[in-house]
């Protein structure tokens, strides 16, 4: 393909990358401190996005106040969750949690369906959002540019807060061991709260986000990009943010180059995430960068 | 051997009856209820295997329920519906030869399914726990995507309609029969006895010699044997089968039902069956207007399902043993000694 | 007083009881998705369906008639076991549904079984119909609206070379693709690319770049609202600057208007009825005086669709002793012939509608009419 197509190609995978990554960093924190695959994460990454359609569609605010009121929203029900369904069984096998993080999915879903109704909603960003930039031959929106620049920054204080504050030393502790952190007379609970909300707040902008650049709104619209951002994860390794980071701008670049190399593959586009997942968890469950590597660099 | 105590004999007896008398006293929408909770029952059954039996949370039966469908559904089909019905590319050969009647078809979907089981337990149980049920998920969804885009063999997302409805309750309900026989067997033999000791304790199972590996693969096998005779029947039943029937959905709802009826449970999964199965029915009021006292409310549409979330996440928090526990009927008639 | 109360009691249970053997009620079962993906779909329908009911909700002879709606979740399933509902607890005379041609078809067997007519506003793939004694449509067919495609994309819009645009994961894009293909080819057109996409799919960039770079003139595309609007708004954002052509999914839902915002103006889409279409019959311009006034909106073709079954099966009750015999009102059904309804004028032969479609373009946020296509 030509230069031009190239460059298009690829300001495509960055911006598709970086929304996958914020949300995959909410699911590697949740996962290295409780062990528990979040299912109900891109949940609430959708409940932030409806929260932010509402307050524009019905409350008629600025899309500034409905962006804070939407990770308001989600950081309360990421919260919830947590205290509501997950504290009670922090002491029961895994396959309950799971399960349990399984329904409250299907609950999250099914709540926003019978409030909004399932049919597709869309999303009035402003018009700011739409504006066309040309490059020599290659369009953007202001998305492409704001998206990944807030990604990198949200990871860079991310980073700053779990490597340089006692909050951060306390999370990876819990993430190492636990039970032996809750003899250490820390507070595990409210640190794990506190996981929740960083989460849920990163899921919230990932879902602004992906309302502006998709703003078709559906109940089940988490599903498959909870799994691809899980993916992302495990890609770049599970527990560590900036592999997840990595592990989404992986994950966008080769969903669009697939499409943009081999167009008949154009409909398995899906099931690149699942063919990544499988082969790591089979092959190198620590994934790209593992936990390890972050540790020793910062 | 299954226990071929009096209890035993006396289910047995009693389930045959109900399934000659059904006929009498249901009408069509009581006999359509009847016919899906049987297939479920199978379904549910098989899936209580690896699930509640074997302690790996797989959550792939719906890729197994939709590869029995659609050996069944091409096996029945004649090759001048074939033509007919597939309206994106024409159907492959070896898809046109298919013929066969209804047991081999079955058969048939129940080989293919642990076939792919087969395959698929190379992977999937290099990882455990959370791992396991990803990939297990992942490969439900591939399989779908597959049938999706395999429009020679599948006919793609349009489906297989039209086919031939061969079966009634007394199928329906036999096989049903016949599974849970089948798996009571496997689950009080020697196989049953390590594939508990897995669930329990895999790294002591292992110790004590348990070729841990072997005994997951074969309940894996077995569940996904059953789940693909389940499939089988439930096209037979639909008529009409496309890739959006076998989602996670599917997984979710024998989920609820094996969680309900208690993990590893036999028993347990048929009564979560009937309750789940028969309850979306009954609770069906919900999603319309309802007249609580007097006071009219709209139509919500979806609380319904609401409704089965909550009472998954609640029993997971209050009742995570479910209603029988590990349990079978049998064990609460017996004296204790 | 008490023998007061004594014949008080009585003539008025005389009189309640002769009431109830004289205003009989007949019933009409609705299947639709009012909730789910195409919840949209439904609700647009039934909104019709109410205001016809409203409109004209006795028989000839005095009887009341009654809808009962299920939804059906837009899944199969529950579709299936709608209609099986409907048929034996309910003892529905006639089915109105299920929108969808999968979902339709998945409640064929049993009305058949069942002898019930089944009477589908929308259902447009060609197996819904075919070899079924008991199942009826009121729109056109896949065939027929690929066909109007081709032929208004070469001689209107004299475009010979197309990219065609098929979601792989609808029957109904399926379907259309297949015809306007064979259509197209015939009329001398050449499909340049054939593209994949799936329900669901939110992003569209990769695919509509690597078009781009081939400068396309015309997209032809068959697939359904969400789709449709995101697809226009990614490819006026890469500045892709062909003509597009969709078909009655594309505007099917409101959502392609507000998610597509100013990139939809200019398309071209086939549709099953427009309402500043010119009326037909004196029943169309009624209804939609009606419609606006009682929901205060324009309707939206489903609605009028979903109106029409309800017409024609009323009209093949009216022709019946029995209105509550399914077979004869299914006799009625299939027989009718020039009937003037709502949407304009239908003939209904072995179950498929021979009705004309319309042609829109879409003008400040709105589809305009621009031409009728007779069959």
């Amino acid at each position: 393909m030509d230069f031009i197509t190239f460059i298009q190609q690829l300001i495509n995978g960055i911006s598709l990358g970086s929304m996958y990554a914020l949300i995959a960093i909410g699911y590697t924190m949740v996962y290295g401190v409780l062990r528990l695959i979040n299912f109900a994460h891109a949940d609430i990454m959708m409940v932030a996005a409806f929260a932010a359609f509402f307050a524009i569609d019905s409350l008629e605010v600025s899309f500034v106040l409905a962006t804070i009121i939407a990770i308001l929203v989600s950081v309360v029900t990421g919260i919830l969750t947590d205290r509501v369904a997950y504290k009670p069984l922090r002491h029961s096998p895994r396959i309950s949690l799971l399960i349990t993080a399984i329904g409250v999915s299907f609950f999250l879903e099914n709540i926003v369906n019978v409030t909004f109704g399932g049919t597709p909603k869309s999303f009035n960003a402003p018009e700011f959002f739409d504006t066309i930039i040309e490059l020599s031959g290659a369009t953007l929106t202001p998305t492409v540019i704001i998206v990944p620049v807030v990604t990198v920054l949200l990871l860079s204080i991310l980073l700053f807060i779990l490597y340089r504050t006692k909050y951060g030393m306390a999370i990876r502790a819990l993430a190492f061991d636990i039970k032996t952190v809750s003899l250490m007379g820390i507070d595990s609970n409210r640190i794990i709260m506190i996981v929740f909300i960083i989460g849920s707040a990163l899921a919230a902008v990932g879902g602004i986000f992906w309302a502006i650049s998709y703003p078709i709104l559906t109940p089940y619209m988490g599903v498959m990009i909870g799994l691809k951002a899980f993916a992302a994860a495990v890609l770049g390794g599970i527990g560590s943010v900036s592999g997840a980071v990595l592990g989404g701008f992986i994950l966008g670049f080769t969903e669009v180059a697939v499409v943009a190399l081999y167009p008949e593959l154009g409909a398995y586009k899906d099931a690149i995430a699942f063919v990544f997942l499988i082969i790591v968890l089979v092959l190198k469950p620590t994934g790209i960068m593992g936990i390890n590597f972050e540790k020793s660099r910062f | 051997m299954a226990k071929l105590n009096k209890n035993f004999i006396i289910y047995l007896l009693i389930s045959i009856a109900f399934i000659c008398i059904s006929p009498y006293v249901f009408e069509d929408y009581g006999m359509r209820i009847l016919n899906n909770i049987f297939i479920f029952i199978i379904l549910a059954v098989s899936y209580n295997l690896i699930n509640g039996i074997t302690g790996q949370l797989s959550l792939e039966p719906n890729g197994f329920v939709a590869i029995g469908a659609y050996v069944t559904a091409l096996a029945l089909l004649s090759e001048d519906m074939k033509w007919e019905l597939f309206q994106l590319e024409d159907p492959s050969p070896w898809v046109l030869g298919l013929n066969l009647d209804l047991i081999p078809a079955l058969l048939l979907s129940g080989v293919v399914a642990s076939a792919v089981a087969f395959v698929l337990a190379v992977p999937v149980f290099r990882v455990r726990g959370d791992y396991l049920a990803i990939v297990t998920l992942g490969f439900g969804f591939i399989i779908k995507v597959l049938a999706i885009n395999s429009p020679e063999v599948t006919n793609g997302s349009i489906g297989l309609n039209e086919i031939p409805s061969v079966i009634n309750v007394y199928w329906t309900g036999g096989i049903a029969i016949v599974t849970v026989i089948l798996i009571l067997n496997v689950v009080y033999s020697k196989y049953g006895r390590a594939m508990k000791a897995v669930r329990d304790d895999e790294d002591a199972a292992s110790a004590i010699g348990i070729d841990t590996f072997k005994i997951k693969t074969l309940a894996f096998i077995t569940s996904a044997f059953f789940e693909g005779i389940g499939g089988g029947l439930l096209a037979v039943l639909l008529t009409t089968i496309s890739p959006d029937l076998f989602t996670f959905f599917l997984t979710f709802q024998l989920l609820i039902i094996i969680v309900l009826g208690g993990l590893g449970s036999m028993s347990g999964a048929i009564i979560g069956t009937v309750l789940v199965i028969g309850g979306s029915e009954w609770l069906r009021f919900l999603d319309s207007s309802m007249n609580i006292f007097g006071y009219v409310t709209d139509a919500h549409p979806g609380l319904r399902m609401v409704v089965f979330s909550l009472v998954l996440i609640i029993v997971m928090l209050f009742a995570r043993e479910g209603i029988m526990g590990k349990k079978e009927f049998s064990d609460i008639f017996r004296k204790k000694k | 007083m008490k023998l007061l109360n004594k014949v008080l009691t009585i003539s008025a249970c005389a009189m309640l009881s002769a009431s109830i053997v004289t205003a009989k009620e007949v019933k009409i079962g609705v299947i639709m998705p009012m909730s789910g993906p195409i919840g949209g779909f439904g609700q647009s329908a039934n909104k019709g369906l109410e205001v016809m009911h409203s409109m004209n909700n006795k028989l000839d002879n005095g009887d009341t008639v009654k809808l009962i709606l299920i939804d059906n979740k837009s899944d199969k399933i529950e579709s299936a076991n709608s209609a099986s509902k409907l048929i034996s607890s309910d003892k529905v005379t006639a089915i109105i549904g299920a929108l969808t041609s999968t979902n339709t078809m998945a409640m064929t067997k049993i009305a058949e079984n069942a002898k019930v007519p089944v009477v589908a506003p929308v259902a447009t793939n060609i197996l819904v119909t075919k070899r079924k004694e008991y199942v009826s449509r009121v729109c056109f067919s896949d065939a027929f609206q690929g066909e109007v495609a081709a032929n208004f994309a070469i001689n209107e819009l004299k475009q010979k070379e197309a990219v065609l645009i098929t979601d792989v994961k609808l029957d109904y894009s399926i379907g259309i693709a297949k015809i306007f293909k064979r259509a197209y080819k015939k009329l001398g057109g050449k499909i340049v690319k054939n593209v994949r996409i799936n329900s669901g799919d939110t992003d569209f960039k990769a695919m509509l770049s690597n078009l781009k770079a081939m400068k396309p003139k015309f997209i032809f595309f068959p697939v359904y609202s969400s789709e449709a609007g995101l697809i226009a708004k990614q490819a006026r954002q890469l500045g892709i600057k062909a003509k597009f052509l969709g078909t009655d999914g594309m505007t099917a839902d409101k959502v392609f208007f507000k998610a597509g915002g100013k990139a939809v103006e200019g398309f071209y889409g086939t549709n099953l009825f427009s309402s500043d279409a010119p009326k037909t019959t004196e029943l169309s311009k009624k209804f939609d005086d009606t419609f606006t006034k009682q929901k205060n909106e324009s309707v939206h073709p489903f609605g009028v669709l979903a109106a029409d079954s309800y017409n024609i099966i009323v009209a093949a009750m009216n022709k019946c002793k029995d209105p509550a015999d399914n077979v004869c009102v299914n006799k009625n059904i299939r027989a009718t012939k020039n009937f003037k309804g709502a949407s304009g004028v239908i003939s209904i032969e072995n179950g498929d509608a021979k009705r004309s479609a319309i042609i829109n373009i879409i003008e400040n946020g709105k589809e305009k009419y621009l031409t009728t296509v007779n069959p």
